[in-house]
């Protein structure tokens, strides 16, 4: 025994103590509920078989790197999510299939491609999606970001889709990234913004620091201006497509030119019309504050927005907007670039926020890794909203060691992250949630997306890969508290109100969640909002405030929870005032 | 046993100290000679140990350079080679450390600084070079780093900012105000340091103070964008009308990117480096697009600001050819071979040129200095197979594409080149062969597709 203690001693002079045990035990499964698989990887077992398929790497062609977005969104109103996933075939290339897939939920959860009976086989190469009822016939439309031509798409009514991109009105042949669709001038008709990146020649040829042939950044290219349309609705002369105006030089959006990966658009200084932010890549994020008439100004940089705690421009890609720390703010959570932190903007007042990132214990765990896709969730119903993020590098970095990607991507490939609240708005990292199929897997990960894919209640959700599959995860979070799922409809306008902020009251408590399924990175989430109620029963009241249509706020009365709820605009009590 | 206890306590003159020490047991006294000898060979190892660590020399980081850009891979080696040849120099290992810092291998780059701090441990650049490497993925290792440059010296405001902002970073806030307060102290010229305690005064929600600070930075630097920009901000957080000026309206709606702090150890290995790599890429660009002008443009231009390098120069005279300037790509590729007589891939480069202008003899030459100076280059393997093949010394040709394939066995043309050249020696068995694997290499090419076809009959007509 005091043979070993000289040992020891000796081992320590000659400097080989960080070999020791460092005496910090892990937490043993029974103390710890996370420590049973949390995320639990259900692809196959959906029937999911989407690849993502970038085409030739020879060029190293900057689509090729962005990856892909994906959406959830009930396509034919049987009330389950189905699927649309995004993909390329050969960015530049004249003769393009697309990749892009549409697949359909079927019973026992199983998902069946129907992309050419859609009829939304298309060319191009794939980005993103944004989700919304255009028409305002009670289903739900999509638009189409690409590398090259977006395009729309408008539903039947029965998951077949037509596109109506030139009858509508539209034309944008830059490089659109994220969309979003908002009523911005409150006529009932949901209005278009989508978010361009850089302008990107197929030859371009970028290096990495030793010379080696890499993907471009942004840094060496020239932004592009967002574009923003006005819907017009139907015209007289057409009663079956919605037209669209482009107005993005009169509403001010043209001023400025930016690299947008991420929107987001809400209504950020309360003044009851939406705004836009746009996360912009290597440069200062836009918040296009709302005036009348569609007016914007870009007033990011004054309402602490633009730049991180050290006055830097990151590389802004996914973005979400939640109220983190429970004080009845939205505050918004943008993704970033490796060595560079993802940024927690937190709300001090309406309209006005400040980098928390480190005090919220987010910036160094995130270092090491580029975030993209992104949700903001309740994931265990604790009454607080958790982070998962996807990761996957744009630059080479250090090989990683991963069965999931071969020997080019492997470069890229970079493990997830997950993040639990505790509640107050700090954060703590579970990134080996119990053998989390989502933790583990080391990939070139991209969009994220999140709904209730199994209606159990709670927030599944599904990853986009460059060169790789999308991953559905089922959340089998141990749950620590309850649940409301709501629908926020005007049966007016006959569709969801995109851009309505709900309250729920449970007791003292004010639970504030946006309806708005456009956020991320390249994504279209759940129309439905999900609340944790964290150990309560019931539910006091529900608090909407509609988005169009004058100011209008209304409250529909409690009851149980575990439900879902479809609260319809007319049927609650108008409230008199802004009980913000 | 109870009485002997008390003796050995009472050589303790302190009595606070007596009551701190454990009494030693029986047992141990008993194998005191034992351990005395363990202590001694203990002792003596950690010595050892010790000395051979601080003596010792790293084994010297050699990164990957096989798919680095030629003359990147040039410069670092020429570097590398100053320390090998001389591995006691502080600066070679320092300057080694900042060509690797400046081409992101990053790893290999904190090797040489921790060496080269080793080797002259009173010069700040290394620790503090070490630092910045650091700090955006291990903050708390780049702080070791810079206190023991600040210790080294203490007037750089650069490495106080550093400091500062990595300490932010940590939320260690009280520690980073005092490193900005160093900043300010070091350089009251630079408005960065009140800029960044006017910043933390944010985070604090000290509007006034923020306010403060930044109008002071605003004496010292009136037209400074974020001065303008935040001092506008702080003005509007503590409820005081901002007054926008022409000069605010316009910081606010620029759009530039925030100066910083000027650092001339950091920017002396970033500029020089960083800025020629960035140019070459634009000329890339610029040629992939088919600009030919502009391309030309940038490589003349990246030619006179870094003329040690010979890649520039290389793509100068393929943009002359695709151009249709064959003379000038003749004349620009004549200069690099005088300028670079090592480089293979000029040589390369000038075999072709010459080549098209009918020399064929020079082009040969070129060719096979190129192989003598790098032997496992497939390309000029292969190109002086042609050259032989046309000279009619098939077995040089043979032996050229022979060797072209053992670099590189996916060069279908050099496949294509041994068939035909064994063709013509009458070996058609071994010529089938070698463009069978050159038609597997190429599927859908007409070329060695229709030669194996032709072949194929020639064995056929064999009697």
């Amino acid at each position: 025994m005091h043979l070993l203690r000289y040992l020891i001693l000796f081992l320590v002079l000659a400097g080989c103590s960080s070999k020791l045990p460092s005496g910090n035990p892990t937490k043993s499964t029974e103390t710890d509920p996370y420590q049973k698989p949390c995320l639990v990887d259900i692809t196959q077992l959906s029937s999911l078989n989407f690849e993502h398929d970038p085409g030739d790497l020879d060029g190293f062609s900057m689509p090729q790197i962005m990856g892909s977005g994906a959406a959830f969104f009930d396509i034919d109103g049987d009330q389950d999510l189905d699927l649309l996933l995004i993909s390329g075939k050969q960015p530049g290339a004249k003769e393009s299939t697309g990749g892009d897939r549409l697949y359909r939920q079927e019973a026992g959860g199983k998902f069946a491609d129907i992309t050419e009976w859609a009829g939304i086989a298309t060319g191009g190469y794939g980005m993103g999606v944004a989700v919304g009822d255009i028409d305002n016939d009670g289903d739900l439309d999509f638009y189409l970001t690409r590398y090259g031509a977006d395009r729309l798409f408008q539903n039947r009514g029965d998951g077949r889709f037509d596109d109506i991109t030139d009858k509508a009105g539209i034309s944008n042949l830059q490089w659109g990234t994220a969309a979003s669709f908002v009523d911005l001038d409150r006529d009932g008709w949901l209005d278009l913004f989508v978010a361009n990146y850089v302008d990107f020649y197929p030859g371009s040829v970028c290096e990495d620091g030793s010379g080696r042939r890499d993907f471009c950044g942004p840094e060496s290219l020239t932004g592009t201006a967002g574009r923003l349309y006005r819907n017009l609705g139907k015209p007289a002369s057409d009663t079956v497509h919605s037209k669209f105006e482009d107005i993005t030089v009169p509403s001010g959006i043209a001023r400025r030119i930016g690299k947008g990966l991420g929107v987001l658009c809400k209504d950020f200084n309360g003044d009851g019309l939406m705004d836009i932010f746009v996360a912009n890549d290597g440069e200062e994020n836009f918040l296009w504050v709302q005036y009348e008439n569609q007016m914007f100004s870009n007033e990011a940089i004054l309402r602490g927005v633009a730049l991180n705690r050290f006055g830097e421009a990151q590389a802004n890609m996914g973005v979400v907007s939640e109220d983190f720390n429970n004080d009845g703010l939205s505050d918004l959570f943008v993704t970033h670039l490796a060595g560079e932190y993802n940024t927690l903007f937190q709300a001090s007042q309406v309209g006005q926020f400040s980098d928390r990132t480190v005090a919220a214990g987010l910036s160094l765990s995130s270092l090491p890794f580029t975030g993209f896709g992104v949700a903001a969730a309740d994931f265990d119903h604790d009454g607080d909203v958790d982070l998962a993020i996807a990761n996957g590098g744009v630059k080479r970095g250090r090989r990683a060691e991963s069965k999931d990607v071969n020997a080019f991507w492997s470069d890229y490939a970079q493990r997830n992250e997950f993040y639990l609240n505790d509640g107050k708005g700090g954060f703590e990292t579970q990134r080996r949630l119990g053998g989390s199929d989502f933790t583990e897997r080391i990939e070139v990960s991209r969009s994220l997306i999140h709904g209730d894919i199994d209606n159990d209640g709670d927030v599944d959700f599904l990853v986009t890969n460059c060169a790789g599959p999308a991953r559905l995860y089922r959340n089998d979070f141990p749950k620590l508290g309850s649940w409301l799922s709501i629908s926020a409809i005007d049966p007016q306008l006959n569709r969801s109100a995109i851009g309505a902020e709900i309250q729920v009251q449970v007791g003292e408590r004010v639970i504030t969640r946006d309806l708005n399924p456009s956020s991320g990175y390249l994504g279209c989430n759940d129309m439905r909002v999900h609340v944790g109620l964290g150990k309560a029963a019931r539910y006091d009241a529900i608090r909407v405030y509609w988005p169009n249509g004058g100011p209008e706020i209304e409250e529909f009365p409690g009851g149980d929870s575990n439900q879902t709820i479809t609260v319809k605009r007319g049927s609650g009590r108008i409230l008199a005032g802004d009980a913000r | 046993m109870s009485n002997e206890k008390p003796d050995k306590e009472k050589q303790i003159d302190s009595p606070e100290l007596a009551s701190t020490v454990p009494a030693i047991p029986e047992k141990t006294r008993k194998n005191w000679p034992l351990l005395l000898l363990l202590v001694a060979v203990g002792a003596s190892a950690a010595i050892w140990f010790i000395s051979q660590n601080l003596n010792s020399t790293p084994k010297v980081p050699k990164p990957d350079f096989t798919t680095a850009n030629s003359n990147v891979a040039l410069a670092t080696a020429q570097l590398l080679k100053a320390v090998e040849d001389k591995p006691s120099s502080a600066d070679a290992w320092g300057q080694y450390g900042e060509i690797l810092m400046a081409h992101e291998w990053n790893t290999e780059a904190l090797i040489c600084f921790d060496q080269a701090a080793k080797l002259n441990p009173k010069e700040m650049r290394w620790p503090y070079l070490a630092g910045i490497l650091l700090d955006r993925q291990e903050p708390i290792l780049a702080l070791t780093k810079y206190d023991t440059a600040k210790e080294l010296d203490s007037g750089y405001a650069p490495l106080w900012m550093r400091r500062g902002n990595t300490l932010l970073g940590l939320n260690r806030t009280d520690e980073a105000e005092s490193s900005f307060k160093k900043a300010f102290e070091a350089d009251k010229n630079q408005p960065f340091p009140l800029i960044a305690l006017a910043r933390l005064a944010g985070l604090r929600e000290d509007w006034r103070k923020s306010t403060e600070l930044l109008e002071q930075a605003k004496s010292t630097a009136p037209e400074n964008r974020e001065v303008l920009v935040e001092l506008t901000r702080s003005r509007m957080l503590l409820g005081v009308n901002p007054m926008l000026g022409q000069a605010e309206q316009s910081a606010i709606l620029s759009g530039q990117r925030y100066d910083t702090m000027p650092d001339a150890i950091y920017s002396a290995i970033n500029e020089r480096e960083v800025a020629a790599r960035f140019a070459a890429m634009q000329a890339d660009s610029a040629a992939a697009k088919g600009d030919l002008q502009a391309a030309a443009e940038g490589y003349v231009a990246l030619i006179k600001q870094r003329p040690e390098l010979v890649r520039p120069r290389l793509n100068l005279a393929s943009v002359f050819l695709q151009s249709g300037q064959a003379p000038l790509a003749l004349t620009t590729l004549k200069e690099a071979v005088q300028l670079f007589p090592e480089d293979a891939r000029a040589h390369y480069a000038y075999s072709y040129v010459l080549e098209g202008s009918q020399q064929l003899e020079a082009a040969r030459r070129e060719r096979e200095e190129a192989v003598r100076l790098k032997p496992d280059f497939a390309e000029a393997h292969y190109a002086l197979g042609i050259s032989a093949d046309r000279d009619g010394d098939t077995d040089q040709a043979i032996q050229s594409y022979r060797l072209a394939i053992q670099s590189d066995a996916r060069l279908a043309r050099a496949h294509l080149g041994l068939g035909l050249a064994l063709q013509k020696q009458g070996k058609l068995e071994q010529a089938l062969k070698a463009m069978d694997a050159a038609v597997k290499l190429s599927p859908g090419d007409p070329v060695p597709k229709g030669y194996l076809d032709k072949a194929k009959a020639l064995l056929e007509k064999k009697p």
